[in-house]
């Protein structure tokens, strides 16, 4: 067994994750600003990830187009050349109507908001699976600074996290990392929770009372949202609903599971809270 | 030419993942993890040694690309290329059930042992539940797109075996 330690193999992997080891342990402390390497590589992801993220949404379109224009084959038959020129007209048609829809739609809710609101797109998922971040199309160059909340009509999206020139990481609500929480009030009976990102399935966050150690009245459907007290968000936009409740041995609930309101897997449009303006 | 092969395989791989892959919004909110599939199916061919420098590499590129705690992916992907390498001698590499099985088994095996690092730095998991629920699916997710993987990878041995045969 001794003689491993003079083998220089050895030695060397033995280095190597001692080192990787000390990486961990330092870039797992709370940071003030992002590294230079993660900022490095992920500005040089992002021109390829918009790249594909365009490509995609191209690809949908069209194939949406041909499934519903594949109904119409006999009739198809007769104008087959015609019908060929309409497909290509079509696919375009249906992906400006689309974007013009979403535009009204974000527009309208931008005028009805009290907040000064900046509307992002999202370019890209983080790619661990174990991290829930996305990465929007507005950065430094747009005002956008980090901590600042990020919302949709639905409800509570996150939080800015490290920001770029011209993007940004979002911090989802359901992000299981440490010190992710919002302060929030059960809006049927007025009790303060704290609502942390991750919990029992993936895609919740966990619920706990913010003052005391248990629940004095919650039940399975109560809706939860933002508190006067948390400084990031403006009160009153909607967090989720309770999807679980779990009694302690007494029959008190100690802590409860919530699903978000918002379709964390469908964003495409969000909106980054620049002022916060409560009425 | 191999190197230049990995790397680009190895960003067109993370690029597809938090775009065209994430887009699919499979069920159980999870994306197959192409990183992890392309380092067992390389190690699968070339073996240990070099399964574990490429997992190493692929591992810490999608460490600084997804953030957070740097390392944790970099120490899996590096263990799990060195341990699929150790079946390169065992294995007949033409058969496209080896690489679904080792893809199947080192994803739950290699996931787990993420996410029990990630609770170790205080993340809020529940990892019996993501082990039935996220973890079990994303092995189901990357067996079906290991034998694709590993074709590419297959091909590209090939045709760097000819052409260095062919010089």
């Amino acid at each position: 067994m001794f003689h491993l330690f003079t083998n220089r193999r050895f030695l060397l992997i033995a280095l190597v994750i001692l080192l990787i080891t000390w990486v961990m342990f330092v870039s797992s402390q709370e940071k003030t600003g992002e590294g230079k390497i993660h900022y490095f590589f992920n500005s040089a992801m992002i021109p390829l990830e918009s790249l594909f993220n365009s490509i995609g949404n191209t690809a949908t379109g069209s194939w949406e187009t041909i499934i519903t224009l594949s109904t119409l084959k006999e009739e198809n038959d007769r104008l087959k050349t015609e019908n060929d020129k309409l497909k290509a007209h079509q696919t375009g048609l249906d992906l400006l109507r689309a974007e013009n829809r979403r535009l009204r739609s974000s527009l309208q809710y931008m005028e009805d908001q009290p907040h000064v609101l900046i509307p992002a797109e999202i370019i890209s998922v983080n790619p661990n699976n174990w991290n829930w971040t996305v990465v929007i199309n507005k950065g430094k160059n747009f005002q956008i600074a980090k901590n600042m909340a990020v919302i949709t009509p639905r409800g509570v999206v996150g939080r800015i996290g490290e920001v770029r020139g011209n993007n940004a990481d979002v911090i989802l609500m359901t992000d299981p990392r440490d010190g992710n929480f919002i302060g929030g009030v059960v809006s049927r009976t007025g009790n303060m929770v704290i609502v942390t990102g991750g919990g029992q399935y993936r895609g919740e966050c966990s619920v706990k009372p913010a003052v005391e150690s248990y629940f004095s009245n919650i039940t399975i459907g109560d809706l939860v949202v933002t508190s006067e007290t948390s400084e990031i968000y403006p009160r009153g936009i909607p967090i989720g609903r309770i999807s679980q409740i779990t009694k302690m041995t007494n029959n008190l609930v100690s802590k409860a599971s919530l699903k978000p309101a918002v379709n964390l897997g469908l964003l495409q449009t969000v909106y980054v809270i620049k002022e916060k303006r409560d009425q | 030419m191999r190197v230049l092969f990995l790397i680009i395989g190895a960003i067109i791989g993370i690029a597809l993942q938090s775009t065209w892959l994430a887009s699919l919004n499979l069920p159980g909110n999870i994306v197959p993890d192409l990183v992890l599939i392309m380092v067992i199916s390389y190690s699968l061919l070339r073996g240990p040694e070099e399964g574990l420098f490429f997992g190493l590499a692929a591992g810490l590129f999608l460490d600084l690309v997804a953030g957070g705690v740097i390392g944790i992916q970099t120490i899996t992907k590096t263990i799990a290329g060195f341990t699929a390498g150790l079946l390169e001698k065992t294995i007949f590499k033409d058969n496209l059930l080896v690489p679904v099985l080792a893809v199947f088994a080192g994803t739950l095996v290699f996931e787990s042992i993420s996410v029990l690092m990630y609770l170790s730095f205080h993340g809020n998991y529940n990892f019996w539940l993501l082990l039935i629920t996220a973890i079990f699916p994303l092995a189901l997710y990357n067996a079906a797109l290991a034998p694709i993987i590993y074709r590419l990878f297959l091909k590209m041995e090939r045709f760097i075996e000819e052409r260095s045969g062919n010089q």
